[in-house]
């Protein structure tokens, strides 16, 4: 099978199971919807020629599109779809920070192809990681704001989106949002030396 | 440091946001009296990190978002030299080409000009052409708001590009945000783009992009229109339409007119329409049509004044809790409420025709309201409310197959007409009798066959009515008496006709017809039998040769009796019904309302007859999806009813149950619900709860219910209806319908397993009962199909649904609901195959289909619609999707209404096109 397919199964499976089921597929979807938005993007980079180039938000829009495409109308769950594209986004974004960090010291293997269409500016990779190790800390203590926070920073969402895909009104994600914004980077002023 | 609870954090960081900053100490202290005063430490430092997080998250946001081509392209071509120009930096991007800035490279002008330069992909010669006309139509322009054009030519490489005056400044709301204009200077400067597109609009020129990018305001507060890419010239001809199309596609969903949308032709009040919503996003800093979530929808958008309102209520809020584009908080929903109120609706009403006609009437009236003086758009406020209720809203497809069993089951759109037929018939019979004494004994037997009551002694009147024409042949007494040959010929023929023997009836139909001097002939025998041969023709699909002798029936009869009398009602009845079949819905629209209008001033109106009338209307308004307009007319026949009849008359119950339909496909489903319940109580204590009429409207109570994705409910009803229906004497067909449904309602549940064991049984009595190519075993077959495609076996959904197309096709007709959706679901196959041109292909088919018989605008002309959308991503073509979403997304909200299910499914696509592009 595809990776589409796969992917499709592997969302439906989501839907059905719970506990070790659900995190045993979260396990294998994520790489998948991973590859899935890098190849798109080089796509999307090698098709350019006068139309405007996907930022990340796009990506994940036109990944779903694709996505349902070939599933069927409505056979793919969005909601949970976007969550999942949206932490694979944080990690293609973090990865490629990295490498233009090492980039940057001088060292680094080869570069990730995607460096052109989807890296924060070039100046930021440090930034970008330390956000992504706060992220991490407040997902360990309220696991819902660093979905909040994925959703809109990485998934480019916006509140209503975000608010459909974590199953929650605009209003909360409002909230959360505002809280988890400040949490941040305070951390990340912390962190500063 | 011990850290407070993120959850007690959050509220309370979200309470203090809402107050202003000096409010914020006091609500701290008592808010945190209780609690540790670590928490309120807290509490402030991240209060005070507020601002800063939000600009950095801002700014953190963009730079991840903002990566787009326009960089790459400024990238890839730095300081390009164009013809005698040199390109600064890439400024903007149209929908066909790139905007620079630019300066002249030998100083001659030493301005910085705009350098408009054709896609390089886009360089076909369509978009070619409408490159140069926008040039050509700029050329043409002199306004003092009106970008100026300075210079044209072509690149060494043969592309096209022009040069505008450069407009350093800012799109208006931009401008009005940063100067914090107050209501008064943000209208004054309203009044100049009025002024701009009124120039335009005396010049035959309609815009069609108007938005905020493409309204700027220079460094000297001077208003300047840019971007006629898709500017349109009224006075071309047809022979631009090609081109016209192509800038249809390329306008901007959120500013464009419904009628822009739709594909419809444009006119000045499209601009005006855009023009409305940029000056209700000035004094609001949102667009229209983005009702709050939980407020019902509204067939017009919020008034500005409720937003501006609602939001001074949760005054103070961060800056970056305010909606973006917001206008300066300094305008007060006072300033707004009324005049501005309704010039900004009436600006943005759906209907091109009631809004302004042109942006110089929206500029009079702004101007009279800055002088106080009283606006025009007022007066019509309520009459139009009131008139536009009858056109709100309408249903998605997967309702309407469920519930036509209700209007067959009720009235049928021809019952009244029937019983008219029925009379003429037995007063030609008594005719033929008493003229023809000879023949009594023929025509008693004859006039006793009741069709409905032959059923299964068949063979013996067709025996006789053998004989009897046998007889005609050979008798010399009729031979010799052509009126009387006619008469009986007559007779024999519509009793053929009666009896579904066409090929016999059409023998002594045109013979008698002939013999009273052909189908042209005035007197009111030859009339009857040309009335009976249109009649015949109807039925053997003839349309054409049965309209044009039903026509001239019908002209003759009201030349000679008065349109009003019952033999020119029938005539024009039976005409209608041609019509009809043809598919010719607006005209028997039109005669339906004809013979409304005569029934009531003859009849009066509460007259069975016309209260008939008004259901036959409403039903084929029904049919046709206009279901605001049945549901009228629906109310209006059962309040006259309801004067004369108990509530629990079986005419009243059919007709409650009709109206809950109607309720049903607009979404007004508790409307529906609770109505559909009042008739089945009353059906109940009437019929009985074993009766078929109970347990029809149990089974679409069940619909109603499932349409609400109120599955569980459904289910119960459902099984209720099948319970009786199981026991009911006859064929069963309802027992299987119901059941097939119920088979849907499992699959749209996801409960997969049930819905396959359901279909496959259903789907074996069906087969077995009525024989494979029956509609209803047809319908099961292509609801299995649907289930197999989501079950993931493309494979056997294939094979299922491709048996099913043909003899669908050939009994229900190329435009029937079921038949398109059994195409749809091949379309859906197809895509899942990734076999995007067919899937293509065949949605487009169910959208040509459905729009020729339903109208553009029917739930199901919109869904396959939709469909095609997807099948257009499947093919890469994001732009027509796009424009196809935004259609059937506007037309969803407008049937549907904002919140419901199949608009949020239009609007989601619609978004996720958007920001893929």
């Amino acid at each position: 099978m595809d990776d589409v397919g796969e992917i499709t199964r592997l969302l439906a499976r989501l839907d059905e199971e719970r506990g070790a089921g659900e995190s045993a597929a979260l396990k294998q979807l994520m790489p998948l919807v991973y590859g899935e938005l890098k190849k798109l993007a080089r796509a999307n980079r090698h098709r350019w020629s006068g139309q405007p180039a996907p930022g990340t938000t796009s990506l994940v829009h036109e990944a779903y599109l694709k996505l349902a495409g070939q599933a069927g109308a409505g056979i793919v769950n969005r909601s949970r779809f976007f969550c999942v594209a949206s932490k694979a986004m944080r990690s293609i974004l973090i990865d490629n920070a990295r490498w233009q960090r090492r980039q940057k010291r001088g060292g680094g293997s080869t570069p990730l192809e995607l460096k052109e269409s989807m890296s924060v500016s070039a100046q930021r990779p440090e930034e970008l990681l330390a956000l992504d190790e706060a992220l991490d800390r407040l997902d360990q203590r309220e696991p819902r704001l660093a979905r909040i926070v994925e959703c809109r920073c990485f998934g480019g969402l916006n509140v209503d989106e975000t608010a459909e895909v974590l199953a929650v009104s605009p209003a909360t994600v409002k909230r959360g949002w505002s809280l988890a914004r400040a949490w941040l980077y305070r951390e990340l002023q912390a962190a500063q030396p | 440091m011990i850290q407070a609870s993120l959850e007690r954090l959050e509220e309370l960081l979200a309470e203090a946001l809402e107050r202003r900053p000096e409010d914020r100490g006091p609500f701290l202290d008592s808010a945190c009296s209780g609690d540790d005063p670590a928490l309120r430490r807290e509490l402030e430092e991240l209060l005070g990190l507020h601002d800063r997080a939000a600009e950095f998250f801002g700014q953190l946001e963009s730079d991840i978002v903002a990566t787009s081509g326009l960089e790459l392209e400024s990238a890839a071509h730095p300081r390009m030299r164009i013809g005698p120009y040199r390109t600064i930096e890439a400024i903007g991007h149209g929908g066909m080409g790139v905007v620079f800035r630019a300066e002249r490279v030998d100083g001659t002008y030493d301005q910085e000009v705009a350098l408009k330069l054709l896609h390089r992909d886009m360089d076909t010669p369509k978009l070619r052409a409408r490159f140069l006309a926008e040039r050509q139509l700029l050329a043409g322009l002199s306004h003092p708001n009106i970008a100026r054009l300075l210079d044209g030519g072509v690149t060494d490489e043969g592309r096209p590009y022009f040069v505008m005056e450069h407009v350093a400044g800012l799109p208006i709301t931009h401008y009005c945000r940063q100067n914090r204009l107050a209501t008064e200077q943000i209208l004054r400067l309203f009044l100049a783009v009025i002024d701009a597109v009124s120039y335009l609009h005396r010049n035959l020129v309609v815009h069609r992009d108007l938005k905020p990018s493409n309204i700027f305001v220079d460094q000297s507060g001077q208003v300047k229109l840019l971007d006629f890419g898709i500017a349109k010239l009224l006075a071309d001809g047809p022979m631009e339409v090609g081109v016209t199309r192509t800038g249809e596609r390329l306008m901007t969903p959120e500013y464009a007119a419904p009628e822009q949308l739709a594909g419809m032709p444009v006119t000045t009040a499209t601009d005006v329409y855009a023009l409305g919503v940029v000056l209700y996003e000035l004094l609001t800093g949102r667009r229209p049509g983005l009702p709050d979530r939980g407020t019902t929808a509204r067939d017009l958008p919020t008034r500005p004044s409720s937003i501006l309102r609602t939001r001074r209520k949760s005054t103070n809020k961060a800056p970056s809790a305010q909606p973006s584009g917001g206008p300066s908080s300094d305008i007060a929903w006072r300033q707004v409420a009324g005049d501005l109120d309704t010039i900004c609706l009436m600006a943005l009403r759906p209907e091109p025709e009631s809004r302004y006609p042109s942006a110089e009437q929206l500029g009079q009236d702004i101007e009279r309201h800055l002088q106080g003086l009283p606006v025009r758009a007022r007066k019509s406020t309520l009459g139009y409310r009131i008139g536009k209720f009858a056109r709100r809203h309408r249903r998605g497809l997967a309702a309407m197959t469920g519930v036509l069993a209700l209007i067959t089951a009720g009235f049928a759109r021809e019952r009244g007409l029937r019983t008219e037929a029925q009379q003429a018939r037995t007063e030609a019979q008594q005719q033929a009798a008493k003229a023809l004494a000879v023949l009594d004994f023929l025509s008693e037997l004859l006039s006793s066959i009741d069709p409905a009551k032959a059923q299964g002694k068949e063979v013996t009147v067709a025996t006789v009515l053998d004989q009897a024409a046998g007889k005609i042949a050979k008798s010399a007494q009729i031979r010799d008496q052509p009126a009387v040959e006619a008469a009986v010929r007559l007779t024999i023929g519509k009793t053929y006709t009666a009896l579904g023997k066409y090929a016999e009836a059409r023998e002594h139909l045109e013979r008698a017809a002939e013999l009273r001097g052909g189908v042209d002939a005035r007197d009111s025998d030859a009339l009857a039998a040309a009335a009976s041969l249109g009649d015949l023709y109807l039925r053997l699909g003839r349309y054409d040769e049965a309209e044009r002798i039903l026509h001239r029936v019908l002209v003759v009869r009201t030349e000679i009796l008065g349109e009003d009398h019952p033999l020119s009602l029938q005539a024009m009845n039976q005409l209608a019904d041609v019509l009809w079949a043809a598919g010719r819905h607006d005209e028997v629209e039109a005669i339906d309302r004809k013979t409304l209008d005569v029934r009531r001033r003859l009849l009066g109106e509460d007259h069975p007859d016309t209260i008939k009338s008004l259901n036959g209307l409403a039903v084929s308004l029904f049919i046709r999806g206009r279901y605001g307009e049945a549901a009228t007319l629906f109310e209006q026949a059962r309040a006259f009813l309801r004067r004369q009849e108990s509530d629990s008359h079986p005419y009243t119950l059919a007709l409650s149950s009709n109206l809950a339909a109607a309720y049903l496909e607009m979404g007004r489903y508790r409307e529906a619900e609770s109505l559909e319940r009042e008739v089945i109580h009353d059906s109940a204590r009437v019929l009985g709860e074993a009766h078929d009429g109970t347990a029809l409207a149990v089974h679409n109570l069940g619909v109603i219910l499932a349409q609400q994705a109120r599955y569980t409910e459904a289910e119960e009803q459902l099984r209720r209806a099948i319970a009786v229906r199981e026991r009911l004497a006859g064929d069963k067909r309802g027992f299987f319908f119901s059941r097939s449904y119920l088979a849907d309602v499992y699959r749209d549940w996801g409960r997969h397993a049930k819905a396959e064991a359901l279909y496959l049984s259903t789907l074996k009595q069906q087969r077995q009962n009525f024989g494979k190519e029956d509609p209803e075993t047809l319908k099961t077959a292509s609801g299995l199909a649907e289930l197999r495609l989501r079950q993931g076996d493309r494979r056997a959904a294939e094979a299922l649904i491709v048996q099913i197309l043909e003899p669908q096709r050939g009994v229900r007709g190329e435009e029937h609901p079921d038949y398109l959706q059994s195409l749809m679901t091949l379309a859906r196959i197809r895509r899942a195959q990734r076999r995007y041109a067919d899937a293509l292909k065949l949605s487009e088919g169910a959208v040509a289909a459905a729009s020729r018989g339903l109208g553009a605008n029917h739930p199901l002309a919109l869904t396959a619609a939709l469909e095609q959308a997807r099948a257009l991503v499947g093919q890469q073509e994001h732009r027509a999707a796009r424009d196809l979403a935004a259609r059937v997304y506007a037309g969803r909200a407008k049937l549907l209404g904002d919140q419901h299910p199949d608009t949020v499914e239009a609007r989601n696509l619609l978004g996720d096109l958007e920001r893929a592009l």
